[in-house]
């Protein structure tokens, strides 16, 4: 079907018989693309650099482009737009997500820009195929729901529908995943949670991205999947907490009620605990809401002193997911920053893009007991302190950077060795550094500060290898 | 010692001459933020606060608001506020975010006791303060450390 390298170049891909045809059904050699041409799905097949081999009928009907105009085109990433033409918007639809490209099958829903308001929501199913080179190709599947579906919850304006979209992008499974062993069960478990919709019980640290898993989980789902609602039930009056959760409030007539996260379940009254409790019996239909949890707490604690009902307890337990501390996840540092970082740096006209070695040699000491919460609040403050692209250890906060100067203080018991010409150094090296930022590099107005000439400052920067004058 | 900061947006003034007279007691800190940049600058100097934005009179500028804080500073709680019941902008505000949504069908003076619950758990104390003391924990380090980061 394909060359070498699956590229369409090479390919020699006849045209599949129509489903209509004599001898069709009757041919003695079994060819997938009949199959596929009398689906009544629309179905595509890309190669593995994302060209399309193969539409069916029904993807023809569908996107109103025919196959042999199809035939070649590449599938480019990218959100599509009123603007773009039409080939555009279909080759960026039917673009595999990332995890498809690495070889596991995806689920996602894109919405298809209308050229008035009509904007549309179509679901598409990836599964890739490999060979011993990596991948093969990707085949697509395409649903659409009718107009009447469409129209029952008819779609937010486009600018407000890609606020959302982008919310949706970015709790999709490639943005959770990491390399450490715990948040690859977390993975696989969000993947087996987004399949259904059973309640589930999100443990782990204060910080530690709770509510990020929950988001993902229903991200996933496919279909238009309603709205996230994340209540406090710490902070908000139980009169509120249950409108929201009993009543509907605020979100009556949607169509899906999507889902309801509850941060610390234990803080419910006790009533509400019970009614949550007759709730999560119903709530496999779509008109009641998912229930998720996040716990800081171990339920099971929770439940032995009577603050959450032993029903509750068992009722949300369908599923527990452990996220991992941070102190858990050494080697998903790297990732987790760069993207901590392309959070903080919105809006920046310079933005930073990484830390000086002692930044990470202070990020890796730290322990980080707040977590990913703590260390974004980090970064956010080192990024209004940096004067350039590079986060130093002096522009994190002062008790960051205290806490991890007592963790390394040595036992008193051992000898301190006080190598004096080593601290004089040092000290004199922060002192012309922090010169040079008050003077913002002049290094003239430094040796005023300093109260030496300029000379002295530019011999002592020299012997202290000095360089930077930010 | 800095206050707990309200930040409201809207047009009309009306929420933040509400929330300015019934916090009096209490010693919040009501702005206003002209626009999304003044809102932002007045997050990144810190403190814990609450975002209360009035929707309806221009959506986009307004969700993008609410988009934009909750991405950078997902600690803040966001109560919107709205003079028409839309369960689609209902369902648009707790997906970017919204903390809660105050519909007609809610007492307005209602919006000053929900409020109320996000800001006096850690009465005075910065954001810095607030994530450090809470991260650090009761040991005699995180007390040494510094009591308050708002302060310094």
């Amino acid at each position: 079907m394909t060359g070498a390298d699956g590229s369409f170049e090479s390919a020699s891909l006849p045209l599949p018989p129509s489903a209509s045809e004599p001898g069709a059904q009757n041919t003695p050699d079994f060819r997938w693309q009949a199959l596929f041409a009398r689906s009544s799905d629309p179905i595509f097949v890309l190669n593995r650099r994302r060209r399309i081999l193969f539409v069916n009928q029904a993807w023809e009907k569908l996107t109103g482009i025919g196959a042999t105009e199809a035939r070649g085109l590449a599938c480019i990433r990218r959100t599509p737009i009123v603007q773009d033409p039409w080939d555009v918007v279909i080759r960026a639809l039917c673009c595999p997500p990332p995890e498809v490209l690495k070889g596991q099958p995806g689920r996602t829903r894109r919405l298809v820009p209308g050229t008035k308001t009509a904007w549309r929501w179509w679901e598409f199913d990836f599964l890739p195929f490999r060979d011993s080179d990596g991948l093969l190709c990707v085949l697509g599947k395409i649903a659409a729901p009718s107009e009447r579906e469409q129209v029952e919850t008819p779609p937010l304006p486009e600018k407000l529908a890609a606020l959302r979209s982008g919310v949706e992008q970015r709790h999709s499974l490639d943005r959770l995943a990491g390399n450490s062993p715990a948040m690859r069960r977390v993975l696989e478990q969000v993947r087996l949670a987004s399949e259904s919709r059973f309640p589930v019980l999100i443990r782990g640290e204060r910080g530690a991205g709770k509510s990020w898993v929950a988001r993902t989980i229903h991200y996933q789902r496919s279909g238009n999947p309603g709205p996230f609602v994340a209540l406090d039930c710490t902070r908000l009056p139980a009169s509120a907490l249950a409108a929201v959760l009993f009543d509907h409030y605020s979100l009556r007539g949607q169509a899906d009620q999507g889902t309801r996260y509850l941060r610390e379940p234990g803080n419910l009254p006790r009533d509400a605990q019970a009614r949550l409790c007759d709730l999560m019996g119903a709530s496999s239909a779509a008109s009641e809401p998912r229930i998720m949890a996040g716990c800081d707490v171990d339920p099971a604690d929770e439940a032995g002193t009577s603050r959450l009902l032993e029903e509750l307890h068992c009722a949300l337990s369908t599923l527990v997911i452990e996220v991992p501390p941070l102190r858990e996840r050494q080697t998903d540092m790297p990732t987790l920053v760069d993207r901590l970082l392309e959070r903080a740096n919105t809006g920046r006209e310079q933005p930073v893009i990484g830390l000086t070695p002692e930044a990470w040699e202070f990020v890796r000491a730290y322990s980080w007991p707040g977590n990913l919460r703590e260390l974004y609040s980090a970064l956010q403050t080192a990024c209004l302190h940096a004067p350039n692209d590079r986060l130093d250890v002096c522009h994190f906060p002062a008790a960051l950077r205290l806490a991890v100067r007592l963790d390394e203080t040595p036992d008193a018991s051992k000898e301190l060795a006080l190598p004096l010409d080593h601290l004089l150094e040092q000290a004199e090296r922060r002192l012309i550094l922090l010169a040079l930022r008050k003077a913002q590099g002049n290094r003239s107005r430094a040796a005023e500060i300093l109260s030496i000439w300029r000379p002295r400052l530019l011999r002592r920067m020299e012997a202290l290898k000095i360089q930077e004058t930010g | 010692m800095r206050h707990p900061q309200v930040l409201v947006y809207e047009t009309d003034g009306r929420l933040a001459e509400m929330l300015r007279r019934e916090s009096k007691p209490r010693q919040w800190s009501v702005r206003e933020p002209r626009g999304l940049d003044a809102c932002l600058r007045l997050l990144q100097r810190g403190g814990p606060s609450v975002l209360v934005l009035k929707i309806g009179k221009d959506l986009v500028r307004e969700t993008t608001l609410l988009e934009r804080v909750m991405w950078q500073f997902p600690d803040t709680s966001a109560f919107v506020v709205s003079d028409t019941e839309d369960s689609r902008i209902a369902a648009l505000a707790w997906d970017l975010g919204a903390t809660f949504i105050v519909f007609p069908s809610l007492p307005r003076q209602g919006l000053h006791n929900l409020i109320a619950g996000f800001l006096e758990i850690v009465p005075g104390r910065g954001l810095a303060a607030k994530s450090v003391q809470d991260l650090m924990g009761p040991s005699p380090t995180a007390g040494e450390s510094g009591k308050d980061l708002g302060d310094q």
